[in-house]
This record gives C-alpha cells, structure tokens and sequence, in this order.
C-alpha cells in the first residue's frame, strides 16, 4: 500500500508526539556542544540549567536558534572556541556541556525518518 | 550637556573617548565598586560637554557590576544623549545591547566602528539602511585611524538638542508576550514614573520584578567636578554618591502574581524578552548586512592558527611573557639605575646645602639615609612598572590577553580561578604590584578578590634576586638550583592551596562564568596604550609616596636611635629582641626579625639590611651572603627563604591591593593571611628539617 501523503504525516505526528518533539539526531541521546569536533557545526537548541551562566550565555548571543560552528579545542580539556555569527567565544567544557545543539539546516521529519 | 559612551567590551569606545578627551581625562572609581570610572570635559563652540566613558557592557540587566553602572548612570543621571558604538563585524550581538539602550534613553547616536575590519569578514553593512531600520542616526567610524569620531561628536549633539525627544522603533513582541507588557502598561500608565521614563520600558522591567525601577536617588555630593582643574587627570577618587531618597513600590502586584501562576515567572520573561529581541534584530538585519562567505582566512584565523595552536600556543606564550618581562625588567635597569643615582645626587646636593646651612646631623641623616633612601628604592622601581603597564595595555588592546586566557584556562580552572587570572598571577614573577592591577580584567569581584589576595605568594623580581644570592651562597653548585626549585614549587602549591581556600572565605559559591569573547585582533594606538599606562603609573605613585615616605622614616629612625650603640642595642635592634619569640621557633635570631620587618617596605634592601645587621659594609649581595654563611646552619637560611618569599611582598602591593580591592577588610585580611601562612610554612619547613635529620 502507498503510503499517501496524508497519511505519513499522521504518522509523523504520532512518532512526534512519542518523542515529545525534542529534534535529536539520535532518537535515544541529545547533542551537547562539547560532543562537536572542530568544524562541525550546529544549532542552538536549548540551554540546560539557568542562572548566571544561562544569562550570559544569552548576553554573549547563544540563544535558541543560532548557528555555532567550533574552531578548536584548547588542550588537556581546555576551552573550545566557537564561532557565532561571524564573531568568536571561548567557553569552558563544563559549560558547553549545558547547550543542547541540533544539526542545522535539516527538518525534524527528516532525520526521524533517517536515523530511526 | 551630558553625553554617555556605551557598547561592548572591545568595540573602540576608548579609541574614541582618549581621541576626544586626550588627557583631559579624570580617571577614578564608580562610588562603591571597583570599576574604573572614566569622564572628561569637551569644548564645542561654547558648549561645554561633560563626555562620560561607561564600562563596555553586553546587556542592561543587572547582574554585573559594569551592567548596574552603566544602567544607573542613565536612570539617575539622565544624559543628553546617548553615544552607542558599535562593531560592525558583530553586529547583531552589538544591536542587542542598543535595543535595550533604545529602550531606556531615547536620544541615541550608534558610531558604526570597524567597517574595514569587518570588510576583512566579508560583511558589509548598508548605514543608511541601519540607520532607517533603527530609526537612530548612525555615523560611520574608523576609530582606530580617528576617522569620524568628530562627526559623531557633533551628531550626538544635534541630537541632544532636538526639542523632543525622537520616537524609537518598537520591538515586535510575540503576541502572548505582547498581551502582557500591554496589561502592565496600563497599570503603569498613570503614575509619577510613567512621566518621566518610557512607558515600555517600565513595563518591561516590572514584569521583571527590576529592583531598581521605583526608587528614586539623588545626589548626596556636589562633586568637584565643576572644579577647574583641568591638571588632575587622574584619581579623582570615588566620584558621585547617592542616596536613597524614596521608594514607591508600583502598581502591579497581582498581575505578576496572576502571570506568576500561569508559570510566567520574572526569569521567564527576561528569557522572552532577549530571545524577541534577538530574534527581531535577526527579521531587520538583511535590510542593512550582507555577509559573503569568503573563502580567504583573515587575519585572526591565520594569526590564531598558530597563537592557539595545542603544539604552538604554548611556546609563543613564553615568548611573550619573555619579551614583556626582559622589557620591564631587565632593559628597563639602567633607567632604574638612572634614577637611583638620581636620587643619590640629589640627596647629596640637598645634604650639603643643609650642612652649609649648620642644619644638625641627625637631619642630615634623615634627609640622605631615611627619606632619599627609602623613597628613592621605590622610584627607581616606576620605571619598571611603567613599562610593564605598557606591555600590559599593548596586549589588552590588540586582543592577545583574551588568548593567553584561553590557553591558561585549564591551570586556572584547577585553582577555581578564570582564565583571566593566568597573567595576573604570571605578572607576579615580575612584580606584585602590576599583577594585582592586571586583575582589572576580570568581570568577577570576588575572582577579581581571590587573585589579589593571592598574588603576593608569588615571588617577584627583587625576592628572587635576593633568594639566588642566598641560595648561591649557602648551596654552591647544582644543589643551588635544586634548593631554588623546591622553594619555587612550595610557592607555586601554596597558591594553588591558598585559591581554592579563599573561595570558601570569599563565599563564591557560584563559579562564575568564563564565557568570553576573543576580539578580532589589531593594533592598538598609540594613544591606546600611553595614556592608560600613565595613568595606571601616576595613580600608584599618588597613592603610595604618602605611605613609602612614612615607612622610610620609620625604618631610618628605628635604626638610628639611640644613637652611638651597636645594632642591637638600637630602636630596631630592641624590637627584633621583642620580636624574636616569633622567630624563635623558626630558628630565627633578633637580626633575621629586624630584616623582616624592615623588608616589609621593599624587599630590595633586605640584603643590605642584613649586611648591617652582620656587621658587613659591603655592597655587593654575595659578600653579604657570605658573611651569613658564618651565622646561620643552611637549614636556618633555607627556612628564612620560605619565609622571606611568602610573606608581604612589600607596601606597595599592600596599598595596590587596598586600592583595587577599596575595601580595608580584605586587604588587612590579606596581610595577616601572608604572615601567618609564611610563618607557619617556615615552622613546618625548620621543624620538618630539623626532624629529617638537617641542621
């Protein structure tokens, strides 16, 4: 049976709701910027906890939505230095640890498709 | 007219603000913080201008102490206009802050900064287009090349001279955002603070719960600022005090409490309000940016493609450090040696002016041995310093202290410090004082706290060079450096120690954020770099020659008085006797106390005060440490080296401290933590010693 148009996207909605709409690249573990390899890039999604650190994070420009790329990783679990929008932050492990990051440029419906 | 200078950290606010002002600037404290306050007075067409510089700030909030100056200098001062600058390779971030300014102070002027570096990036931006989008007028600067700022000047003034106050561009606000700032406005619509500040704004931070909104201040202090003396650029000291005059608490209590039920509580909407922003400079900005994706690296990639570099960056930071302390140090001596023959000349001059004159001897002595001495060791010390601050400023400017941060993170992240205290704490090698002022750049005050209070564990110049005579003569050979190391690495444990302690005491339970920005690199003016290293120079000199001439006195009289009895029947010689039930578990003699005592105004003259206590008249700091072979076991020598490099460098880092901490508290606490942690060292290290089996 074809799968029609109407119907795959119920689908989807029902794999959705499942999932609890958190776009993940894999449908078991979130992203966290400290995961990236230099090079890499991706989206903000989320950033875990609050405070001071949450705060300025936002001050600094890492807010949902934005395009991080990481530059390169200071050694012995040093900084990661990242570039946003054309200007460049250093950021402890720790603290990229809190940013929940997703692959830019692809819909959610895609990859649930791909990776599950 | 009033006129304040915001934006980011690293956008060129100073570049302009040294440019308009020169060195007309007065350079002091913001009342209560430790943040350095920056104002001068212009002249245009008779129009006096007071130009205030406000710490580069990347947000209004009011959680950091640069972010609540800066908002309180415009809400209680209330500027004519104000000046925002802005970077044009980072814009959006920049746009954030004048959003908020916006919000505030209608009467904006955006200086658009770094257009060619920006060009570099492949990003251009349209003014005319920003200028609309904003509806602010926006003047195109190359600060670094002085291009524009007077435009920008005059720009500002025309606008602070409009007849009303222009209309700002309102922030689209999702809906059920929308709904509620609205609620809230017509609560505050009818109150006294509704008339004298945007209704928005008030709005926006009410729902906020804005402690600061409803209060009124005013002024407690007329300030010499009216004054004309155009000739103290520096330290004015704490400028403007306020005082609560009263608050009216506003109205919307129960909306809040409503919306609070609803799960809208204040962090929700300061998180809804930066993200609508952003999101709403991200809907404007293709009106006025194009960014090409050039292919071509820049500058700073290429330059921190070895600067960061795991296997490279390293290196280069020795490098550097190197150049900066073989330039402050070591090139800097023959000025320094200048100006001690100076002094001497001097002295001698004066002496004998005073002896034509029949002026009794002991002010003779007083003249050449206390005063000239004492004060001439610490002058001929500036040079070195000024150089260091110098070197300092070159690196802050031109973005590389940001990189040094970066690769001393980790080190620092051991001890619970930023990564910002690496060079401070490095700078101690070369010498406490500009290593407690380097702390400046870090946001934290209590970061800023603990690494002053470190600092002086750090051995600098002058206690290493009399610690390498000590050791040459009590240890010849390759022990030598042995003994050096050793004693370098319970200086380096202790700091270690000593940093993740005073964060208990200091009460610094949230580690503080190193989230931090690595500007663009280039080369800083010359203008840049003078101008903060004099002033940096003259404040330290203004503050410490009070206390340096004191001390001098002091020490000369005590070791004067009374007069015609060997050292240990004089003042001084007495009050090692007194002090030696301290000394006495150390193995220490009267004479070792005497000289720690007396090295606590410099430690340069540490040697030569114990040649005089051992009876040597020599000059040279080998014959001295020689003739202490003869009166102390090695053991003893190696337990008053630990003492010796632990305890209070000298005044000058105590003053320094007081200065940039401005609070007596902690500076004494300081103090008394140097001592008792040095002497407590020495005890283990002589009791410890002597238990191995040494002598």
């Amino acid at each position: 049976m074809l799968l029609t148009n109407e119907i795959s996207s119920q689908l989807l909605v029902i794999i959705d709701i499942e999932n609890d709409y958190h776009p993940k690249g894999d449908c078991t573990m979130e992203r966290f910027l400290g995961d990236l390899k230099p090079g890499e890039r991706a989206c903000v999604e989320h950033i875990k906890g609050g405070g001071a650190l949450r705060r300025r994070m936002m001050d600094m420009g890492i807010v949902p939505g934005v395009e991080l790329e990481v530059v390169r990783c200071a050694p012995w679990g040093g900084p990661l230095q990242v570039r946003l929008k054309g200007y460049y932050l250093a950021m402890r492990r720790g603290e990229c640890a809190k940013i929940i990051v997703t692959d830019s440029y692809q819909e959610p419906i895609e990859r649930l498709l791909a990776s599950c | 007219m009033k006129i304040a200078l915001v934006g980011n950290p690293n956008v060129g606010k100073s570049t302009v603000f040294n440019a308009l002002t020169g060195s007309n600037q007065q350079v002091g404290n913001w009342a209560g913080k430790t943040v350095e306050r920056k104002s001068g007075i212009i002249q245009r067409a008779t129009q006096e201008i007071e130009l205030v510089d406000l710490p580069g700030t990347y947000s209004l909030t009011a959680y950091s102490q640069e972010e609540i100056i800066t908002r309180e200098y415009i809400l209680r001062e209330k500027p004519d206009v104000v000046m925002a600058m802005v970077d044009a390779s980072n814009i959006e971030r920049n746009l954030y802050l004048v959003l908020q300014v916006l919000e505030l102070a209608p009467r904006v002027v955006v200086g658009l900064n770094m257009m060619d570096l920006a060009q570099t990036t492949g990003i251009t931006i349209r003014t005319a287009e920003l200028a609309s989008a904003l509806n602010v007028p926006v003047v195109e600067i190359v600060a670094a090349k002085g291009k524009g700022i007077e435009e920008f000047l005059t720009e500002a003034i025309r606008v602070g001279k409009l007849e009303q106050d222009p209309l700002p561009i309102e922030v689209s606000y999702p809906d059920e955002l929308e709904q509620r700032i609205q609620a809230m406005e017509a609560l505050l619509a009818g109150t006294a603070w509704a008339a004298k500040y945007p209704l928005r704004w008030l709005a926006l931070k009410r729902l906020e719960r804005d402690p600061e909104i409803g209060q009124e201040w005013k002024r407690s202090t007329a300030l010499s600022r009216k004054s004309k003396n155009k000739d103290s650029c520096c330290d004015s000291g704490d400028a403007v005090n306020y005082e609560l005059q009263e608050t009216t608490v506003l109205p919307g209590e129960e909306l809040l409490r409503a919306y609070e039920a609803e799960g809208w509580g204040k962090d929700h909407f300061e998180m809804a309000f930066a993200d609508a922003k952003y999101k709403y400079i991200s809907q404007i900005l293709p009106r006025f940016r194009t960014h090409e994706n050039l292919t071509k690296p820049t500058w700073t990639d290429l330059l921190d493609g070895w600067v960061l570099s795991p296997i490279w960056g390293y290196p280069i930071m020795l490098v550097v450090l190197a150049i900066v302390f073989w330039g402050s140090f070591v090139a800097s001596a023959p000025i320094g040696g200048a100006v001690s023959q100076a002094m001497a000349w001097a002295a001698d001059v004066l002496v004998r002016l005073l002896q034509w004159g029949h002026v009794p001897d002991f002010v003779q002595s007083l003249v050449r041995d206390g005063i000239f001495a004492g004060v001439g060791a610490v002058l001929a010390f500036v040079p070195q310093i000024a150089i260091f601050f110098a070197f300092f400023s070159f690196m802050q400017d031109s973005g590389y202290l940001a990189r040094a941060a970066f690769l001393g993170d980790r080190f620092m992240q051991l001890m619970g410090l930023h990564g910002k205290s690496f060079f401070s704490l490095v700078s101690g090698f070369g010498c406490n004082v500009p290593g407690i002022m380097a702390t400046r750049t870090l946001e934290d005050p209590k970061d800023r706290l603990i690494t002053m209070l470190i600092n002086p564990l750090i051995p600098c110049v002058p206690r290493l060079g009399v610690m390498s005579a000590v050791v040459a003569a009590f240890f010849p050979g390759s022990r030598g450096s042995l003994v050096m190391l050793s004693l370098l690495l319970i200086s380096m444990i202790l700091v270690m120690f000593s940093a993740l302690f005073l964060r208990r005491v200091v009460k610094q339970t949230e580690r503080s954020a190193f989230v931090m920005e690595l500007p663009l690199y280039h080369i800083p003016t010359l203008r840049n770099v003078l101008i903060p290293t004099w002033h940096k120079t003259y404040s330290f000199l203004k503050r410490a020659w009070t206390f340096i001439l004191a001390a001098s006195i002091v020490v000369w009289a005590l070791s004067s008085y009374p007069q015609g009895v060997p050292m240990s029947a004089t003042w001084a010689g007495k009050m090692g006797g007194w002090l030696a039930f301290i000394g006495g578990p150390l193995g220490f003699d009267w004479r070792i106390m005497v000289a720690i005592v007396f090295g606590f105004t410099a430690k340069e003259t540490t040697l030569s005060t114990l040649g005089i206590l051992y009876g040597v008249a020599a000059d040279a700091s080998q014959s001295i440490a020689q003739a202490m072979t003869g009166a102390m076991t090695p053991l003893r020598a190696y337990t008053f080296l630990v003492v010796y490099m632990l305890y209070i460098p000298c005044l000058a880092s105590v003053i320094t401290t007081y200065k940039e901490s401005g609070s007596l508290g902690w500076t004494s606490f300081g103090v008394a933590y140097n001592l008792i942690l040095s002497f407590a060292m020495g005890w283990i290290v002589f009791h410890g010693g002597l238990a191995l089996g040494f002598q």
